[in-house]
């Protein structure tokens, strides 16, 4: 579905955020459900705290717990701790657990979320649908985004994206990834075993501190490419984190990808909407060069920072573009010990449909640059 | 491939294990590919390796290391792609959340509104036509802008130099009438500029005296206004933007001190309201510390030139520093941009003297310096 | 500047022209053509089993009948020359024709989502099973024709006798047919796999449940081959089966091992896809399904299984053919005339410096007085161990080494002749009752004991390096790429290629420290700790004055009736384990008689072993329990 009002998107940062947050859901004829996750991330309580101080009762929830084998228990607790502290915020809630991995080891992650949210009513009252994807993971938060925008769309109801971020705090958390690389669930992208042209993919990995075993991973799964563009925060919090990350990439960059350095992507760290700006560009342009030699595919990546993964998400929604990914077994994270930097977070805020979007969904005129539309 | 530029740095640097210099010849080697080697001062036969070289050798053999570590983990090099990054996303991400804020309010809805809005919309766009572009320096890279904006803002609303004549205003104003018959006049206008660390070049009271690019624009504004009387095509009291690309925290506190001044100094002030937007805001912490960088400010310290302060006096005439070791207006910069190094940062980094009233110094990255 | 080595993924390589020229054919002879069922590989199913790294794609893409072509039709290139030998030998030609026409099919992990589907799992397998079977036909014609080198028109499929009845479903005999109906059978059933809310059962579209049986249908395709008719049988390697469930798996390699097909199947996975029982190798847990390996199907190893002195030294073979070819394309060795690969990692040893030497003489003096060894008898110790050196073949017969062994060998004396009487009148020098020898395992403990007194390298090369991959080609290729990194140094300062031993050394402990710190695969944390604690271990035992280990320890021996008890259990253990085995941090020996007793040894790899010191020598255990490994675990 052409979405070409997401050129113009909607979108609070920071200060901003609570301000929209007070003067929008501060509406008493607001309804809404809050979707986000119940898990050990200190940041799991941010986007509920503030949304439920405004809406209050108006507000319910559904809190996905992502079950992993035999996390640390220091995770348990904290992952109970924040439960508590959710429920309390939202008492018209209900805390789901999902299981991340089958009996044989296998990511199911997609399959069930997909179970959960298909079967999660939905009241006719309900203004606007949140996803809080601050502490989900892309397995789970992807497709839940994707079941719960369509589902918004058929209503013409608000959905909405919460992250709260921080790069320094992510750099804290480490991940095991497991050992299949795979599309998430709903975003294996448009079929092409059918074509008779040959398939040139691009593959554009976000570069994310510690993840450079999951990545090549992912990247051999990908197979054959035309190019591979990794993306880069710019701008970031810390400017040197770029330079950081291509000297931590240093082999897969050289040796492995063998990535011309031109074909870096930088986005901002800060607002999901430019790397969607820039993956739609990309997309637009590539199509463009090799219709009718090659069939065009570009696969995302986005581990890493959830500010870029919610661009990423939304480029691959409007153009069905494939992600592939790898599942994480467990995670490593002392919620006890304190940030090298005390760094606070950022927050944002995404409308992705309903009224709001009225007359520029109708109207042709589209809000972008020249070339950046297919 | 450059073997023997790698033998040189490992001579300079006396490498001697050779796990070390493999592991450093791999980190050059790709950081000059992805981004030093862009330094739009460089000249072929002589890039990044070349000039760290040349740089390197001025320091004594016990100091080298240092110079090396401060450029391996503190340098910030912002290259083309990063900065065409922050000039891409200026109008999407400042342009068009203000001017959404700014028509919602004109029709009476929430700015979230807006685009569900017929009437918004319609205010946005006039808005938008009514709006100025004037770049302030090459760094401002209209070019790129344009380019970047090509279908949303018209050619004839953006300005490459701040020195616009009588001919181009009234040029400006036909162009404008001609987009909408209902457009008469701009009214909103933003400065754009690459870069600024302490907010000097742009606003500072000095010697009882008003100077900078805003002072000259609005001198500029002032005169053209009482040349062309009713067809000056700007609208009194408009609204002013100043946007830098990149800005240092301290320049952006600065900037928002001295204009609050102004506003209320100024009487000649030609518009009504100001704003100060960045691209990216680089970090406080981004600057030279004593406790982080002790060694590296001792090198500031050692081989500086003080001729390069008397070169700076005499070209501006005027400074609040005694010294140039730490940069102009003692910024402390590890900063460098593709196209030019700032003097904010640290001479170390971009002068080249003679030595005649100190060491004398060779530059990593080259200033091109518009003060000589 | 790009390191050819440290790219691991070949299949990155765009290009089959330079795809040919790095591919090694090695693993077509030794797992195909020597295989004691080869003339079986393309009638019976047959599961192809290795670790990751062990090269299984880069077989199935060897084998593809788009590049077998390619290959053909270039026979001047030596390298073609040798790669069509190879492929004849493991049966793809016959009279230098195409005798298959294989396709690759990769099994991601879409095939697993099926399983996930809220249907039967009849209907999960089938929709899985026709999936493949389209995904081969299209495969199929699209290797046929490749490049243009023959039209659909020219492609004709033969059926089996008796499957007429089955022809209109796959579309009948002609490749146009057989496309479309490949094409709209994959796209229904891709919807269906694909979608985040499937469809109810009742609604799944005709497309993609009507009956769909080409494996069964097909028997042959006669193709144009250079003019004349050819005709040639299809094989599908299925790829990554390991990724299906395991009870997904149980019923499509039943439906796969039907006589009826006729379609040569290969299944290629990794061991872990296997039970933790199978993944440790005991054989009655590779019969699967009521199937019977070697009667219903074959199984082929890529690694292991065979004797080891006997797949070390293929394997060092191998290796060196892979790197030879790999050592051109690096661009800092241009104009240095490097060949030969194994030239540039020499095994000369190591010389200790005159002080140091002095150093370990004056040491071995003390430990003399400190056991309490006559002069007389020292002096027959010594002469044992230079009998030994004069007589040995190994390259390392340095003076040290032959003071290391002295030292060894009057600490084993000690301890002999400890609890003997001592004779208040004479001089205490008992023959001992077992006799002193000096053999190959007191020198290399002597080469492990010099590592710790002097630093002297223990690990350095070719056939050290070959050995530290664990037959693994993929990690040879990260060490060897390490080793080059270094030697592009040497190049940049202009100095000779070849690698000192001590350089050697000290580029593969770093690289085999970094490829640990990098282990990120399920349980890793858990393995990391086991595995150091057991080097330590390992470690401090083999550097005991006597080396009661010999060669040094490597291992550590548990119980089998242990092991068979907790591979039955659904302990965690046995993941962390498997896990451990899956990704060459550990190797496991069953049945491994000592004493009278029966161990399962868990041995650490060689990364593992270059990473701590440990010798690449087989066989030196420490005993230990189960009790022992679960408290290593955190």
């Amino acid at each position: 579905m052409a979405r070409p009002y997401w050129q113009k998107c909607v979108a609070h940062f920071d200060d901003g955020v609570g301000e929209f947050i007070k003067s929008y859901f501060g509406q008493a004829d607001r309804r809404c459900v809050l979707v986000a996750a119940a898990g050990f991330d200190p940041r799991s309580r941010r986007v509920a705290g503030l949304l439920a101080a405004v809406l209050k009762e108006r507000l319910t929830g559904l809190f996905i717990r992502e079950e992993r084998g035999t996390p640390d228990a220091e995770l348990i607790d904290a992952a109970e701790d924040n439960v508590k502290a959710l429920q309390a915020d939202v008492p018209s809630s209900e805390v789901v657990s999902v299981e991340i991995f089958g009996n044989d080891n296998a990511p199911v992650a997609g399959a069930r979320i997909a179970a959960v949210i298909g079967n999660y009513p939905i009241a006719d009252d309900v203004t606007d649908v949140i996803l809080d994807m601050t502490a989900l993971s892309i397995g789970i938060g992807f497709p839940a985004a994707k079941l719960l925008l369509e589902d918004c769309e058929r209503r013409g109801t608000a959905f909405h994206i919460m992250i709260a971020s921080n790069p320094e705090l992510d750099d804290e958390i480490a991940s095991e990834p497991g050992d299949r690389p795979m599309a998430v669930r709903g975003f294996a992208g448009v079929d092409r075993n059918g074509s008779a042209l040959e398939i040139a993919r691009i593959w554009v990995p976000q570069l994310a501190r510690g993840r450079s075993s999951a990545l090549n991973d992912i990247g051999r799964s990908v197979g054959e490419t035309y190019k591979i563009c990794p993306v880069l925060p710019f701008p970031a919090r810390d400017p040197r984190r770029a330079d950081a990350l291509i000297a931590e990439y240093e082999t897969q960059l050289v040796d492995e990808w063998q990535v011309d350095p031109r074909d870096l992507v930088y986005v901002s760290e800060h607002n999901p909407l430019d790397c969607y700006r820039t993956l739609s560009t990309l997309k637009a342009r590539y199509d463009m060069t090799v219709d009718q030699i090659f069939e065009p595919s570009i696969i995302l990546s986005p581990i890493g920072s959830r500010v870029m993964a919610a661009g990423a998400l939304m480029a691959a929604l409007e153009h069905d573009l494939p992600v592939q990914y790898i599942e994480t077994v467990r995670y490593t994270f002392d919620p006890n010990k304190p940030l090298v930097a005390e760094t606070s977070d950022m927050i944002v805020h995404l409308l992705l449909s309903g009224p709001s979007y009225r007359e520029v969904a109708a109207s042709a005129t589209v809000d972008a640059p020249a070339g950046a539309q297919a | 491939m450059n073997l023997l530029g790698l033998r040189l740095i490992a001579n300079i640097m006396n490498w001697t294990d050779d796990g070390v210099a493999t592991a450093e010849y791999d980190w050059l080697r790709l950081m000059a590919a992805t981004k030093y080697d862009g330094y739009s001062d460089f000249r072929a036969g002589s890039r990044f390796i070349e000039n760290l070289a040349t740089w390197l050798k001025q320091f004594d053999p016990e100091d080298r290391a240092t110079a090396y570590q401060f450029v391996k983990h503190r340098l910030v090099y912002i290259s083309a792609s990063e900065m065409q990054q922050t000039i891409e996303a200026f109008y999407p991400e400042t342009v068009t959340p203000f001017f959404r804020r700014l028509a919602a309010e004109q029709v009476g809805i929430a700015p979230h509104e807006l685009w569900g809005s017929g009437e918004g919309v319609a205010a946005f766009d006039r808005v938008l036509r009514r709006t100025l572009f004037v770049g302030l320096s090459d760094g401002s890279r209209i070019d790129i802008l344009r380019r970047a904006n090509a279908g949303r803002i018209s050619q004839e609303q953006v300005v490459p130099m701040m020195n616009i004549g009588t001919e181009k205003w009234n040029d400006l104003a036909k162009k404008l009438r001609e987009g909408n018959a209902d457009d008469e006049k701009f009214e909103h206008v933003f400065l754009i500029d690459d870069f600024t660390a302490s907010g000097t070049t742009f606003i500072r009271f000095k010697d009882n005296e008003w100077k900078g690019k805003l002072q000259k624009f609005n001198k500029m504004v002032c005169g053209a206004r009482g040349d062309l009387k009713e067809k000056f095509p700007i609208v009194d009291n408009y609204a002013l933007h100043i946007h830098h690309y990149v800005s240092t925290n301290q320049a952006h506190n600065t900037l928002l001190e001295r204009i609050d001044r102004a506003n209320r100094e100024w009487s000649d002030r030609t518009y009504g309201s100001i704003s100060i937007t960045e691209g990216t805001l680089l970090p406080a912490s981004l600057a030279l510390s004593a406790e982080r960088d002790a060694t590296m400010i001792a090198l500031c310290e050692k081989y500086y030139d003080h001729g390069l302060y008397l070169r700076l006096i005499e070209h501006v005439g005027e400074a609040e520093q005694t010294d140039l070791k730490m940069g102009y207006a003692n910024c402390a910069l590890p900063l460098v941009l593709e196209h030019n190094t700032p003097n904010n940062s640290i001479p170390l980094l971009w002068a080249e003297t003679a030595g005649e009233q100190g060491r004398a110094m060779r530059p990593l990255f080259r200033r091109r310096d518009r003060h000589g | 500047m790009a390191n050819p080595f440290l790219r691991r993924a070949t299949e990155y390589i765009r290009d089959d022209t330079t795809f040919l020229e790095i591919v090694s054919p090695a693993p077509l002879t030794t797992f195909l053509a020597n295989h004691p069922r080869r003339a079986d590989l393309f009638d019976l199913p047959v599961r192809i089993l290795g670790a990751p790294g062990s090269g299984k794609t880069m077989l199935a893409m060897l084998a593809e009948f788009r590049l077998v072509e390619s290959i053909l039709r270039d026979l001047t290139s030596e390298t073609n020359k040798d790669l069509a030998q190879a492929l004849a030998g493991a049966g793809f030609l016959d009279d230098g024709k195409p005798r298959v026409a294989a396709v690759r099919i990769p099994m991601e992990s879409e095939y697993r989502d099926f399983w996930e589907l809220p249907y039967d799992d009849v209907i999960k397998t089938k929709l899985a099973l026709w999936l493949v079977q389209a995904r081969t036909m299209l495969a199929l014609l699209r290797g046929l024709t490749n490049g243009d080198h023959r039209r659909l028109d020219e492609i004709r499929f033969i059926a089996r006798d008796a499957s007429e009845a089955q022809l209109e479903q796959i579309g009948g005999l002609t490749a146009a047919g057989i496309r479309e109906r490949a094409l709209e059978v994959q796209r229904a059933i891709y919807s269906i796999g694909a979608s985040l809310l499937p469809p109810k059962i009742e609604n799944l579209p005709r497309e993609a449940i009507d009956p769909y049986q080409p494996f069964e249908c097909v028997q042959e395709i006669e193709i144009d081959w250079m003019g004349e008719r050819l005709v040639v049988k299809p094989v599908a390697m299925l790829d990554d089966v390991h990724a299906l469930h395991p009870h997904q798996f149980e019923q499509m390699f039943t439906a796969l091992a039907r006589r009826e097909i006729k379609f040569g199947r290969w299944m290629m996975m990794r061991l872990e896809a296997l039970s933790p029982d199978a993944v440790f190798r005991s054989a009655k847990s590779l019969a699967t399904h009521n199937l019977q390996p070697d009667r219903d199907f074959v199984d082929v190893f890529m690694q292991g299984g065979e004797n080891r002195a006997k797949e070390r030294k293929r394997f060092r073979e191998m290796a060196a053919d892979m790197a030879d070819r790999y050592l051109p394309r690096v661009q800092a060795f241009r104009n240095r005339n490097a060949t030969q690969f194994k030239r540039l990692v020499p095994d000369e040893p190591p010389r200790l410096s005159e002080a140091k030497l002095r150093e370990l003489s004056a040491q071995v003096d003390r430990d003399q007085r400190r056991f309490e060894v006559t002069p007389a008898r020292r002096e027959t110790i010594e002469q044992l161990a230079n009998a030994y050196l004069a007589g040995a073949q190994s390259g390392d017969r340095e003076p040290e080494v032959g003071l290391a062994m002295i030292r060894i060998l009057m600490a084993r004396y000690a301890n002999r002749v400890s609890n003997m009487q001592v004779s208040l009148f004479e001089e205490f020098d008992p023959d001992p009752k077992t006799p002193l020898k000096a053999d190959a395992t007191v020198a290399e403990g002597a080469r492990l004991h010099l590592n710790e007194l002097t630093g002297r390298p223990l690990h350095y090369g070719f056939d050290t390096l070959c050995d530290a991959s664990n037959e693994n080609a993929e990690l040879f290729l990260q060490l060897a790429g390490a080793l080059v990194a270094r030697m592009e140094t040497q190049a940049i300062r202009g100095r000779p290629l070849a690698l000192t031993a001590a350089a050697q050394q000290d580029v593969l402990r770093t690289k085999a420290l970094e490829i640990m710190d990098g282990w990120a695969f399920p349980y890793a944390r858990h393995v990391r700790a086991i595995v150091d604690h057991m080097a330590h271990e390992c470690r401090e035992v083999s550097l005991t004055a006597n080396a009661r280990l010999g060669y040094g320890g490597n291992a550590i021996g548990i119980l089998e009736t242990e092991i068979a008890e907790l591979l039955a259990s659904s302990d965690e253990l046995t993941l962390v384990l498997k896990y451990a085995v899956a990704h060459g941090a550990i190797e496991v020996t069953r049945d491994y008689g000592q004493g009278g007793k029966n161990w399962c040894l868990i041995e650490m790899s060689g990364v593992v072993c270059l990473a701590h010191g440990l010798t690449l020598r087989r066989g030196g255990f420490l005993e230990r329990d189960l009790d022992y490994l679960r408290g290593l675990e955190t």
